[in-house]
């Protein structure tokens, strides 16, 4: 027997410049009359969406004073004004550890995602909420899920099936327009549509790989097993995203191909991520358009976001611990503006949505969003009152424009709601105390 | 070939599993079989094509991001999968490497052989072409099965496109993004000469060697010693790693090791604010990874230096680009050039290079803290656990208070926080010795109108700036038993907390009596009895004595 012993106890001009021209009218024959089916009366689906900013709100300018429909609009929360009707305020919310550490930005939104604070720091427990719903309406579409993020960094998405393999997001406008209208794009409303024979041949090429799965698993214990068992449904997936090619796209009245955009610059810059951000969500409102894919996950910036202001050399991570609270103003006033940033983003990301007409409404009415951060006082770490916000009409049944707030109960029940809404429903979810069958009520129309 | 095993041999093993807690696995612990899958990392990926299809071949498309744990990359691979969209960007990168290595003008040769013109399928031609290929690709001999499905893939392209070259491409396109390209998998086979013994197979260790000493896929003197079989002799071992460490190509695979260790990929998100450090760009970025890179090939390989000078050496490489960021002007013909420091530079060793202190700081602003625990993590092996959830840091972010007036005076002051004062008694004598260079790794005296203190104290030592910092690293036991940790985990994907400590403190022994040379690091670890034993799945809780593990254990060969 061996003794362990340690030594140790010792596009600028992307898409030309021009904002996306909406609708067209000729194409609207495809639709059935209430503009929410298809000719042949599939309804069209709704589509779900998480937009996640580093760094939460400040305590004091994102809470609405008033409860219930048509709160007050706070100072941080200005930049979604004109969506308020459409956008669903959640206070007092919060993540219960369980017995677990509180591990410094990376916690909320673990909790957020999959349902239960993480055990280990920089993995998550189980699998992400949105592949479940994904797995659920986002089928029959090239992308099961699209990752995004403005801030450079591919590792920077909350995707996951499980340890820690994070679905990778794509990380400029250039990656991102390639990936969705690049080699394998079919134009939905193109006149005339033939197979591509390459890509049956790349069908047959799959199954053998999917071939060597039954030898493999022979011979792998059990936590490789895992592993090779994800890489082989990442093969199915693929089929599956082949199978749809084979298949004449069904016409998106909605979709426009953009024009391809050009390689951007990618700084830290509170500007640049948030142009970059414009042109990303401008692409993903397309994707979503022509049916690209049905599901995705947005990163504005990492939970210790290091976005600064022009001219200031202190990015915003270090703002939230440095910076005093000014006597007078009540609050971190470098930390408040990084904030109003970060909202920014999530909200420019609503309007490209908003921007799509589609049927008698517009893509953000077919849509659910959940945004989400990781807490609720960056200066404290705080997994309490995490901003959650649900976005857009999910074909009527949302009914937006409301703030409800609680006293701590676990964000869980936003994200079982968000699913319900995005017609994934999900019975229960959570686990320990977090663990919840009580979708958020005042929500649903 | 599986042999069979007898049913005593069975039952000893399932009882060994049931000490160690294995769950569900239908492959018990001792079993042979997969006993490690890594993912390839993009800059595997990346030497391994030029290898096989040549320098020329462009790789374009986006890798899935390497994940770190303790501190490595490499064993952060260990337990990495293929996401769905990986898997749609393997399959591109695959495609567009394989059709131009078949491309017109290439083909020809790279086929090897002539199928008919008439485009028809020579089906003795791509066996040929498939073996010889998929040797390199896999690592080891394609199976009956394996060969017959890439034919059959091979055969039905061919006879559809008409196009020989074109199918070769498709079957070996395919065969880039299967599970046994796209992980080093680790197998174990049962011992010929002790049925309770599994060791790893040749191909397995020539795989293990390629990646270690060359950062690559296994060349054909290596698969042709594992397929004869004289990798397992001792002798055999030797050859193969006289000739691996003593090639140039064994550069290839140290800058790996220390691309690895020093975090460099960290530099693709590094950004600096262009109003204060006009003068970074991605050229400086790339300039100053090569620096160190440089730095470190010619002190422990050129000159087999000692491993602990490179914290004290003021000899470095420069170019042009970062003659301007040292403010030296650059006065050779060639790229690059040897410098050696100034001394009114203050600098020493690879902790003072562009490389280290730009890395290690913030957008606009160095940082003592980051410094301080990126030298702790990187170099000593230790982790900074987070800091207290609600640190009150007014005194920090006091720039008005007229005793505090430098960052240096704040910080310590800050730490005086009880709470904070674990971490910072271990993190400031670290980071703030290179308070002297700023987010860029530029030199300088004041800060404001105050000369910059870099005077410190560890453990009732003084030392002073930089060159003290380096000397005390250099001098730091840790420093060297770190580095060996680091070379252990790279090489096996095991960490070395967890992992064989007696094996580990052989092979520290042997590097320090060999005056720290990393050349005798690397054959003592290679040619230690345990390195090649196939890594066993985790006891339930550290610390256990795991019963199986004498069964694992190879024995010697050829003993002395």
């Amino acid at each position: 027997m061996k003794q362990k012993f340690t030594r140790r106890s010792v596009l600028r001009g992307a898409l030309m410049g021009t904002s996306i021209t909406v609708g067209i009218p000729v194409l609207d024959a495809f639709l059935g009359r209430s503009g929410v089916a298809f000719a042949d009366g599939t309804p069209i689906p709704i589509r779900f969406a998480t937009y996640f900013w580093g760094l939460g709100l400040t305590p004091g300018r994102w809470v609405p004073k008033t409860l219930g429909a048509d709160y007050d609009t706070m100072p941080e929360l200005a930049s979604l004004e004109s969506l308020k009707s459409k956008v669903s305020v959640f206070s007092g919310f919060r993540v219960l550890l369980d017995g677990r550490p509180n591990y410094q930005h990376w916690t909320g939104q673990g909790a957020v995602m999959t349902g239960n604070a993480p055990t280990i720091n920089r993995k998550f427990d189980g699998t992400s909420f949105d592949t479940l719903i994904a797995d659920r309406i986002g089928t029959g579409v090239r992308f099961r899920s699209i990752e995004f993020t403005p801030f450079g960094k591919a590792s920077l998405s909350y995707s996951t099936r499980g340890n820690s393999n994070f679905n990778p997001a794509e990380t400029t406008p250039l990656s991102l327009y390639q990936r969705i209208f690049g080699d394998g794009f079919q134009d939905p409303n193109s006149p005339t549509w033939t197979p591509d024979p390459a890509i049956i041949l790349r069908k047959s090429a799959l199954s053998a790989v999917s071939e060597q799965r039954r030898a493999l698993m022979r011979e792998v214990g059990s936590e490789d097993r895992q592993r090779l068992d994800q890489y082989f449904s990442s093969v199915r997936e693929t089929e599956e995203q082949l199978a749809v090619l084979l298949e004449r796209p069904a016409p998106a009245q909605a979709c426009v191909v953009p024009k391809p955009v050009t390689e951007e610059n990618i700084a830290k810059k509170s500007t640049t991520v948030l142009a970059n951000n414009k042109l990303m969500s401008r692409l993903i409102a397309m994707a979503l358009a022509c049916n690209q894919t049905r599901v995705v996950n947005g990163v504005f910036t990492g939970a210790t976001s290091e976005m600064y202001l022009p001219g200031d050399s202190k990015i915003y991570h270090l703002h939230t611990h440095d910076e005093a609270v000014d006597e007078k103003l009540g609050y971190q006033p470098n930390s408040a503006r990084l904030a109003e940033a970060s909202i920014q983003g999530f909200a420019d990301f609503l309007h490209e949505l908003e921007l799509v007409r589609e049927g008698d409404g517009t893509l953000l009415d077919r849509m659910i969003v959940l945004g989400y951060s990781d807490t609720g006082y960056a200066k404290i770490h705080s997994t309490d009152n995490i901003p959650l916000f649900l976005a857009g009409g999910a074909g009527g049944r949302h009914r937006g424009g409301m703030h409800v707030t609680s006293s701590g109960d676990p964000v869980t029940r936003v994200a079982l709601t968000a699913a319900n809404l995005a017609g994934a429903p999900l019975g229960s979810w959570g686990r320990g105390s977090m663990e919840t069958a009580n979708v958020v009520g005042e929500v649903i129309a | 070939m599986k042999l069979a095993w007898s049913t005593a041999t069975r039952a000893l093993l399932s009882t060994a599993c049931l000490l160690t807690a294995c769950a569900d696995a239908d492959r018990v612990i001792g079993d042979p079989g997969i006993a490690s899958m890594r993912r390839l990392t993009e800059s595997e990926y990346r030497h391994t094509v030029a290898d096989i299809f040549g320098q020329e071949i462009e790789i374009r498309g986006r890798f899935e991001p390497d994940v770190r744990e303790h501190g490595l990359n490499a064993l952060g691979t260990a337990n990495l999968t293929i996401t769905p969209s990986g898997f749609e960007q393997y399959y591109a990168i695959a495609a567009s490497v394989t059709s131009q290595a078949f491309d017109e003008a290439r083909a020809a040769s790279a086929l090897g052989c002539s199928p008919p013109a008439d485009g028809a399928f020579d089906a003795n031609c791509a066996t040929r072409v498939l073996e010889r290929y998929g040797r390199r690709l896999l690592r080891r001999p394609l199976d009956d099965a394996e060969l017959a499905t890439y034919l059959k893939l091979a055969g039905e392209t061919v006879d559809t496109f008409g196009d020989f070259a074109y199918g070769m491409r498709q079957a070996l396109a395919v065969m880039m993004t299967s599970p046994d390209f796209l992980f080093r998998i680790e197998r174990a086979e049962r011992h010929p000469d002790d049925p309770r013994a599994i060791r790893l197979d040749a191909y397995s260790k020539a795989t293990r060697l390629a990646f270690l000493l060359w950062n690559t896929t296994p060349d054909d003197a290596l698969l042709s010693a594992a397929e004869s079989g004289v990798l397992h002799t001792e002798a055999g071992l030797r050859e193969q790693l006289e000739r691996l460490t003593t090639s140039p190509r064994l550069s290839d695979g140290v800058r790996a090791l220390f691309r690895d260790i020093l975090q460099l990929d960290q530099f693709s998100n590094v950004t600096k604010d262009a109003s204060l450090y006009p003068k970074f760009s991605q050229v400086v970025a790339s300039s100053a990874q090569e620096e160190t890179l440089r730095t470190i090939v010619h002190h422990l390989l050129t000159q087999d230096g000692d491993y602990r000078e490179l914290f004290t050496t003021n000899e470095t490489f420069i170019d042009r680009s970062l003659a301007a960021v040292y403010r030296t002007r650059y006065r050779f013909d060639e790229e690059w050039s040897r410098y050696t420091f100034p001394d009114s530079e203050e600098r020493a060793g690879i902790v003072s290079q562009i490389s280290f202190l730009t890395l290690h700081s913030h957008p606009g602003e160095s940082s003592p803290t980051k410094r301080g625990v990126a030298i702790n993590e990187i170099f000593r092996c230790e982790e900074t656990p987070d800091p207290p959830a609600n640190v009150d840091f007014s005194i920090i972010q006091d720039t008005e208070n007229p005793e505090l007036t430098t960052r240096r005076k704040r910080l310590l002051a800050h730490s005086e926080d009880p709470s904070c004062a674990g971490c910072h008694k271990k993190l400031d004598p670290l980071g703030l010795p290179l308070d002297r260079f700023d987010a860029l790794g530029q030199h300088r005296r004041l800060e404001g109108s105050e000369p910059i203190d870099v005077s410190l104290e560890l453990e009732g030592v003084g030392y002073e700036g930089a060159t003290g910092l380096g000397s005390a690293l250099a001098n730091d036991p840790q420093v060297s038993h770190c580095f060996v940790d680091h070379v252990y985990g790279y090489a096996t994907g095991s960490w070395a907390e967890t992992g064989d400590q007696e094996m580990i403190e052989e092979v520290y022994s042997s590097f320090s009596e060999r005056g720290h040379r990393l050349r005798a690091l690397l054959s003592a670890l290679i040619t230690h009895p345990d390195f090649f034993r196939p890594n066993v799945p985790a006891p339930a809780s550290r610390g256990e004595t795991t019963a199986s593990l004498t069964s694992n254990r190879e024995p010697l060969e050829n003993p002395k």
